[in-house]
């Protein structure tokens, strides 16, 4: 709207903003068009894609200033780091399947409930879905930390020796299902409503079981919501720096790619070019999310659409 | 149906049991005496809450946290307010452009935009003196905190009727910007708030992007509780007493947006809520 293409065939050293049909003060439509917006533009959208794409180019930056594929090549090949790419997207996609099973689960008995019931839930999960980052992890260790209060109750009460160790991976699954649960709860709860109980009627009437309505109609219904709230919890997951962090702090042995990037950035031992290799690992970490975050915008889409069927 | 509704309660009293322990755990260790060995404390004291909290270190990182996010919530109200009522009242396509960019943040995780803002810094002659600063810290809060200030924002504003609101004070002959200031920001003002609280609560919790940028020169409240945990010979009560704290805060933050905000999901997800208002 502010810039016309020019289509007829003029000399290159006419500037865009002079070509034909010539429009007197098109800087000033501009202005007045986006002007109050170009802060914005600048902090929040211009701020955010020059970081990354900076880290883009940082990644195959050789010592020289040149291009080089040489962090790429050394993340992929160095045991540690590799390491930690596997055990991360192992960790996330535990994490986001328990929700998956569970949170469904839970997301429809909550659905269920009175509609104050239903109101002071959603207000709890939203508290638990904020307790996050290094308060969570503090908490952690002293529910089941080597004296947390839990481990210190089933030994004293019960003579049970916890077997969890809270500084493992399962420990971060524990740690993680903790906030990223009630996330995806409140993230599904809304498709809940989808379900209408003339079919469990109609499938009754039609000598259906339980199963069977569950297996034919709900699960096929709920699907892509529940989906979409998957790829959403395995995303966020994957990029949690903060609790791993405190928990684990340099351990090489339990890293994730986020704390793996820590490393390269904290300490002076990771080599020439760690810097390099950190921004590799920044750039593969946002290439995932960002199709995480593409793949659940096309499902939303696609079932908001749906939804607006079934109405 | 009664036994069904029994399972029902359970399996939800038993995660809401996994909620709780973690909070009474870290509440307890805060009143502690002496707890070695036994289920339950062998006393309670109100020590190391008056300790930590006359710590100055600590209540230096308290004060930097919470102007952090004081000012991450102005910046944030200074650039989105004017752009998004220039949307709904002149040029439609920065809202679209505005409802892409705050989906940015979720394409980064925050220890990845860290990194990437501190490298920009770095990049030139000009911005380096800034890659470790405290400036840099909240150009990183206001990028990554936007969005949860946007969403009930542009909510309240397509609620309240915006582009109607300011034809007619036009028409009686306001100035853009005293049609912003005497007729729409009172009309939206549910959506500020629970806007300016949402930010606040993420910029003061945040621990990445002050870690990253400034190492720990700037030891804003996470950082400094992350480093504390690590410390093998630190005083473990005292952190359990900050971690508290930060609970009883966000509990607060909750219960105000829960009220402002009539019981709607507060931590907003680049999901259905906000496909649907479009």
């Amino acid at each position: 709207m502010t810039v016309t293409t020019p289509t007829a065939p003029g000399p290159a050293v006419t500037p865009p903003a002079a070509g034909p049909p010539p429009r007197p003060g098109s800087l000033r439509t501009f202005l007045t068009q986006w002007g109050p917006a170009i802060p914005f533009l600048v902090t929040a959208g211009g701020l955010l894609v020059a970081a990354a794409l900076w880290l883009i180019r940082t990644s195959f930056a050789g010592p020289d200033g040149g291009w080089t594929l040489q962090a790429w090549q050394d993340i992929f090949t160095q045991r540690i780091t590799r390491d930690a790419m596997v055990r991360s997207l192992g960790l996330s996609a535990i994490v986001a399947t328990f929700c998956l099973v569970v949170g469904s689960v839970l997301a429809y008995l909550i659905s269920g409930l009175a509609r104050r019931g239903r109101a002071g839930a959603q207000a709890l999960l939203n508290v638990a879905a904020n307790f996050g980052g290094a308060s969570l992890a503090i908490a952690m260790v002293s529910t089941l930390g080597a004296v947390g209060f839990v481990r210190l109750l089933l030994e004293n009460w019960f003579g049970y020796q916890l077997g969890l160790d809270l500084y493992s991976v399962w420990g971060l699954v524990v740690t993680y299902i903790y906030f990223i649960l009630p996330l995806y709860v409140l993230l599904v709860l809304p498709a809940m409503s989808v379900l209408r109980p003339e079919w469990w009627e109609a499938v009754q009437t039609a000598g259906g079981t339980r199963w069977q309505y569950w297996r034919r109609v709900g699960l096929p219904v709920l699907f892509p919501f529940l989906l979409s709230g998957w790829v959403l919890t395995f995303a966020w997951s994957l990029g949690q720096f903060s609790v791993p962090y405190a928990l684990l702090g340099d351990t090489t042995t339990t890293s994730l790619i986020t704390t793996r990037l820590g490393n390269f950035l904290f300490s002076a031992t990771g080599g020439t070019n760690r810097f390099e290799r950190a921004a590799a690992l920044a750039v593969l970490l946002m290439v995932i999310s960002a199709l995480a975050l593409v793949a659940y915008r096309r499902i939303a889409a696609r079932m908001l659409a749906r939804l607006e069927g079934l109405r | 149906m009664t036994s069904r509704g029994i399972s029902r309660s359970t399996l939800l009293a038993l995660w809401g049991v996994f909620l709780a322990l973690p909070v009474a755990a870290t509440m307890l260790y805060s009143v502690a005496t002496v707890w070695r060995g036994r289920a339950l404390p062998d006393g309670f004291t109100v020590h190391w809450w008056v300790q930590t909290l006359s710590e100055p270190r600590v209540v230096a990182a308290l004060l930097r946290s919470t102007w952090l996010a004081t000012l991450t919530v102005l910046i944030v109200a200074a650039v989105v307010l004017p752009a998004l009522y220039w949307g709904y009242i002149r040029n439609p396509r920065i809202r679209t452009t505005m409802q892409v960019c705050a989906l940015l943040p979720f394409a980064l995780p925050f220890v990845v935009l860290a990194y990437g803002i501190k490298r920009l810094a770095g990049a030139t002659e000009v911005t380096q003196p800034w890659e470790a600063s405290p400036l840099l810290v909240v150009l990183g809060h206001v990028a990554l905190a936007f969005p949860f200030f946007l969403w009930p924002v542009d909510g309240a504003m397509a609620a309240a009727g915006v582009r109607n609101l300011s034809e007619a004070a036009e028409t009686s002959g306001a100035s853009p910007l005293s049609t912003l200031f005497r007729v729409v920001i009172p009309n939206i003002r549910t959506g500020i708030l629970t806007g300016a609280i949402l930010t606040f609560a993420t910029s003061f919790g945040e621990y990445s992007i002050a870690r990253v940028i400034t190492g720990s020169s700037f030891e804003t409240l996470p950082v400094w509780q992350v480093a504390a945990l690590q410390d093998n010979r630190g005083n473990p009560n005292g952190v359990a007493v900050m971690a508290m704290f930060t609970f009883v805060l966000m509990f607060v933050v909750s219960v105000l947006i829960a009220r402002t905000g009539r019981g709607e999901p507060v931590r907003l997800l680049p999901g259905i809520n906000t496909t649907q208002k479009r």
